[in-house]
């Protein structure tokens, strides 16, 4: 009897170890999920301009005559200045109204000129604007907030700009490109 | 002779009842015993919900805004994971990388994630917004087992004007919820 009660409590002992021993054996748990993130980017194109209106009054017996002398007045420079963002290849452009004023002055008497990168077209220097859109910059990729310090220059003729308010509309259009 | 006889006989019967009477004042014990074993291995489950999330910007999103911030944030507690263990444990994420649109393949590391958990068992700094990366990064981890513990995410994806050209930017998240030795 004794000896089957030894026999019985080492085989229980046995077993509570090989037990105990298999639970720590057993593999870590592990579980997985996934999450799909997607974002649907369009074409993006934003134009800034400040400083949009620019304006001078030439002064008799001053900057007048010197300005007819050289046949042109310079406006005041970065006026305006434009800020140029787009997330891909994107086209800026200009184009002039027809003036307001005494006469129908020409359209390409009102010149542009602009210190920003991706210069096209020469516009790095003063050049006529026309009714038509002019391509004045450009880039094959995106850009953020490049700036396009502008001036303008207009022509003169003591023979045709008679005294009065001459005014032109110049639009400038940013596009992004397919 | 019959006093004799007598005696022999009081003496059997004492001989023969005084044990029985001894044996019915005793109570009878009776021992049996039955052994419940029950092996627990390590465990743990994993839920997510809300685990697919789109966005359109200009539509869902502000389109200019997000630019100009250089991201744009999904919804709050899209996706939520919710974590139950039996013993310590640790929940890793990695990213697949954002497909190829064109040439261009968006960084991996543009996409960020943030773990809102009020259970204080956020790590390495997933509490704020953090880059994910192709590999398992830690996210959260604890000590002990828990139940049903959630964890409120939100994606944020960086964006550049010079970089991100138009298209649809898709990138799979993985979790995982190991436990731990």
């Amino acid at each position: 009897m004794k000896t089957f009660v030894i026999v019985s409590l080492l085989c229980l002992g046995l077993f509570l170890i090989i037990g105990i021993g298999m639970v720590y054996a057993v593999d870590e748990d592990t579980e997985t999920q996934t999450s799909l993130v997607t974002l649907i980017i369009p074409h993006s194109a934003r134009l800034e301009i400040s400083d949009s209106a620019s304006s001078k009054t030439l002064v008799q017996d001053s900057d007048a005559e010197t300005d007819f002398d050289n046949g042109y007045t310079e406006m005041p420079v970065n006026s305006p200045i434009l800020k140029v963002s787009a997330n891909k290849n994107w086209v800026l452009s200009a184009k002039a109204s027809a003036w307001t004023g005494p006469y129908a002055k020409e359209v390409g008497d009102l010149q542009l000129k602009h210190d920003g990168s991706y210069v096209q077209n020469e516009f790095g220097a003063f050049k006529s604007l026309a009714l038509g859109d002019q391509v004045i910059a450009s880039n094959a990729i995106g850009v953020f907030d490049q700036n396009y310090n502008c001036q303008y220059k207009i022509l003169l003729d003591y023979t045709k700009d008679v005294p009065g308010t001459y005014t032109s509309t110049v639009t400038y259009t940013l596009v992004t490109e397919s | 002779m019959r006093f004799l006889k007598f005696l022999l006989m009081l003496i059997f019967l004492e001989y023969m009842l005084c044990p029985i009477n001894t044996a019915w004042a005793e109570e009878d014990v009776d021992t049996q015993t039955s052994i419940v074993v029950l092996s627990i291995p390590p465990a743990c489950h994993l839920d997510i919900t809300n685990p697919d999330q789109s966005k359109t910007l200009g539509i869902d999103l502000p389109l200019e805004a997000s630019y100009d911030a250089g991201y744009t944030d999904f919804d709050a507690a899209k996706p939520t994971l919710t974590i139950s263990a039996n013993k310590s444990w640790k929940l890793t994420v990695r990213s697949s990388g954002f497909n190829t649109n064109g040439t261009y393949k968006k960084a991996t590391e543009d996409l960020l994630l943030k773990d809102a958990t009020s259970s204080g068992h956020v790590s390495n700094s997933f509490g704020s917004y953090k880059a994910l990366t192709e590999v398992d990064q830690e996210m959260a981890s604890y000590t002990i087992g828990v139940k049903a513990e959630e964890h409120p995410l939100q994606y944020r994806i960086l964006l550049d004007y010079s970089k991100d050209v138009p298209g649809v930017y898709t990138s799979t998240v993985t979790y995982t919820l190991t436990t731990q030795p």
